[in-house]
């Protein structure tokens, strides 16, 4: 079961290293088999842990007390 | 009846206990109305002209500022709250809560007052809304524990860990509005990323609340973006115009939440497709590129190999001649060795006679063979004489014969 708390920052930033590789194989003209092997590695490693994190996770559910001192 | 006897101030103290169970909306017209600017109190008389009824009414200023009424005399109201026997005096005050203006009528000028004073203030511009985060995780919800609402909230929100605090707040009638701004207030300093406030659809009398000043400031200037999704008549609730976004039901307010979630999924996928797929393409270069190579290597291999091919065979018969040559040599020394050795065979054979004719020439001449037939050899002086001349009388002779020596002088030469 993938934890929760790997937060949505870290999510975002697997996104935006995910986007970074995609947009890394869009921008070279002429690819190196074996640097892109290492991108692709990357890659399966950020799909790995973002489809972890995007996975069905229960959420919690609580009921909390308004502030007493709330009211001006 | 009881035969107790009471103070005065613990008989009303009695009563007061009893007034405050007997809460109770009552409408009527204002008059007498004392704001008393600077204190924290207010004192009005609410008017039932029809039945020559009135009661005196007291309210604090912080509930009726909430209320969001503008009270002035002659305007017919509706107060919550219950009454009180003042200790002091003895008159008895109706402690008002809230205060609703009556008649859609009144509703709506209230409501287009507002809603004109607000804009104008620019509280529902649209640059200061503020996008609601991707990802959200942590919730603040303010609506009804009990109903749809929630239900239907909790029901559409999807699976993705979200931590969802609920403060449950009336959302209906004048005395909700305290509720809702102190569970908005309450979220001030809770570690949310998002408001979200909910309820479902109703007249813009069940909708009061929502279109309460205060609430509307409350949001328009809650520390992270809130997202309304109160349903609603005709009018859309201030509230709701207030909020960074504000759709009507409580389910599309799950669809925004959920939607950055379900964005990535989808996002992810495509970034796995795209780049396993700029890979792939980069192999097939790769393995084009090898193959034209190795076309490349092949064709100029092929020519070299032909080349060599030419040179192996010259080689060869190269070789093929020497080694003709070779045996052909081999054969020609074959045949003069075998002359040469007839020739030497021969000369052997030549010089074996000669030998054998000389043996017997030396065989023949044997100086031993000599003596043995009776010659003798005579010596002077160990040298052999072969004349007269050679002697002198007198000499010391010695003789050889094949058996032995003689010596003797010489007595005379003849």
């Amino acid at each position: 079961m993938p934890k929760k708390n790997d937060t949505a920052d870290n999510l975002k930033k697997s996104l935006t290293e995910l986007k970074a590789i995609v947009t890394w194989f869009e921008n070279q003209e002429e690819v190196d088999v074996e640097e892109g092997l290492e991108k692709v590695k990357q890659g399966a490693e950020l799909v790995k842990k973002t489809k972890a994190r995007l996975a069905e996770i229960e959420n919690e559910f609580k009921e909390i007390q308004r502030d007493i001192e709330a009211n001006d | 009846m009881s035969r107790e006897v009471l103070t005065v101030s613990s008989y009303i103290a009695t009563l007061n206990a009893t007034l405050r169970t007997q809460q109770g909306r009552l409408v009527g017209e204002v008059s007498e109305l004392q704001l008393y600017p600077g204190r924290s109190y207010l004192f009005f008389s609410l008017k039932d002209a029809k039945a020559n009824a009135t009661i005196k009414c007291i309210m604090w200023k912080t509930d009726y500022k909430i209320s969001g009424v503008e009270l002035e005399n002659g305007m017919e109201i509706i107060v919550s709250g219950c009454a009180e026997i003042y200790p002091a005096n003895g008159s008895l005050t109706f402690k008002a809560q809230a205060i609703e203006l009556v008649g859609e009528g009144a509703l709506k000028k209230a409501y287009d007052e507002l809603k004109k004073k607000l804009d104008a203030e620019g509280v529902f511009s649209e640059e200061k809304k503020r996008a609601i985060p991707s990802f959200v995780q942590k919730i603040g919800v303010v609506t009804s524990r009990d109903g749809a609402v929630i239900n239907d909230f909790l029901t559409n929100i999807g699976r993705h860990g979200f931590e969802i605090s609920l403060i449950d707040s009336r959302v209906e009638g004048a005395l909700a509005t305290d509720e809702l701004i102190r569970s908005v207030r309450s979220f001030r300093n809770k570690d949310i990323d998002v408001l979200v406030v909910i309820r479902g659809g109703g007249s813009m009398e069940s909708l009061l609340p929502f279109n309460n000043e205060v609430l509307v400031r409350e949001i328009a200037d809650f520390p992270v973006p809130v997202i309304a999704g109160i349903g609603h008549d005709k009018d859309i609730t201030l509230v709701a115009m207030a909020a960074d976004m504000m759709v009507s039901t409580p389910t599309a307010v799950t669809a925004v939440l959920n939607d950055s979630w379900d964005r990535a999924v989808a996002y992810v996928d495509n970034c796995s497709n795209s780049i396993m797929s700029s890979y792939r393409d980069v192999l097939y270069a790769t393995q084009s590129w090898v193959s034209d190579v190795m076309s490349d290597i092949k064709h100029y291999f092929q020519n070299i190999f032909e080349q060599f091919r030419g040179f192996e065979f010259a080689l060869r018969e190269k070789i093929n001649a020497i080694g003709f040559r070779i045996r052909e040599i081999g054969s020609e020394a074959r045949t003069l060795l075998y002359s040469v050795t007839q020739v030497f065979e021969a000369q052997c054979a030549r010089i074996r006679q000669n030998i054998e004719g000389a043996d017997k020439q030396i065989e023949i001449n044997n100086p031993e063979r000599l003596l043995k037939l009776g010659y003798t050899i005579a010596r002077v002086k160990g040298k052999v004489i072969k004349s007269i001349k050679d002697i002198k009388q007198g000499d010391s002779l010695s003789v050889r014969l094949h058996d032995g020596e003689i010596e003797g002088n010489i007595t005379r030469i003849t």
